[in-house]
């Protein structure tokens, strides 16, 4: 056999191992456009008109959640792996830890409840990445708290542009992998 | 180390890395399977017929309701058969 046809066959499915862990781990790609979407429209409410901000998050996060679960009860049923059950405590988990600090701790409305909120997502993808041996994640998610970290500390008043931003291209990177994978 | 004749076609391949990717005892739905794989029905069921022939996956048939519902997992034969034929793969890149 040739050098050439084992890379390519090598290739195939180191590809293929990939793109399954990511499609699993991302529900799909949905798991992006619901949380980009929700991110961004918030963000930008909060940019231009913070007073909106903040019934549009305590609207559209439960139903984001809520749909979230859905999602990954529906993937459950297809793909019925120990990591697929992982990612979902892990998720269940870091919500309610982080509804019960939002009820009788710190509710997010000012940057130092934000901020909780970015870095507790940014874990949950660094973890997911690191569960699911996916680096995209992991980096994701490492770059979620970098970015999180510099605006809190060098330009406060650029935060909910920069979260904007981000929820974007989540959002958007969501919509490209869902055109990919739904047939 | 030997390649595997019957892994070393190139959609056999894909699946098998994609079962073998989701980790051991992951069971996976027919239908993902071919919306993954990009398969018709009749293909996939056709490469699928191969491997469990071989004992490289096993088909498990169920309901979800009413709905049939057809399940494929990797047996820890198919598991070690695809890791070995990446690893023969990986000689051949390597020895040059």
């Amino acid at each position: 056999m040739r050098r050439e046809e084992a890379r390519h066959l090598l290739e195939a499915a180191q590809a293929s191992e990939r793109e399954a862990r990511l499609r699993v781990a991302l529900l799909g790609g949905w798991y992006l456009v619901l949380w980009g979407g929700v991110w961004a429209l918030g963000y930008l409410l909060l940019a231009l008109r913070p007073a909106w901000a903040g019934p549009f998050f305590a609207l559209t996060a439960p139903l984001a959640t809520l749909l979230t679960f859905y999602l990954g009860f529906r993937q459950g049923e297809a793909v019925r792996s120990e990591g697929g059950l992982l990612t979902f405590a892990l998720w269940g988990l870091l919500t309610l830890f982080y509804l019960l600090h939002w009820a009788f701790l710190l509710p997010p409305r000012g940057l130092e409840g934000q901020s909780f909120l970015v870095s507790l997502v940014a874990f949950g993808l660094a973890l997911t990445g690191a569960l699911w041996k996916a680096r995209e994640l992991f980096l994701g998610g490492l770059g979620l708290f970098l970015l999180a970290l510099l605006l809190y500390r060098l330009f406060p008043e650029g935060w909910p542009w920069g979260m904007a931003l981000v929820g974007l291209f989540a959002l958007l990177l969501g919509a490209r992998l869902v055109w990919r994978w739904t047939p | 180390m030997a390649l595997d004749p019957l892994i070393h076609q190139e959609t056999r391949l894909r699946l098998m890395a994609l079962l073998a990717a989701l980790g051991e005892e992951a069971e996976v739905e027919f239908s993902w399977l071919k919306n993954a794989l990009g398969l018709t029905e009749g293909n996939l069921a056709s490469h699928l017929q191969k491997l469990e022939e071989a004992g490289y996956v096993a088909v498990r048939k169920g309901f979800v309701g009413r709905r049939p519902k057809t399940w494929v997992r990797l047996t820890p034969k198919g598991r070690a058969a695809y890791l070995a034929h990446r690893e023969a793969l990986l000689a051949i890149l390597q020895g040059g």
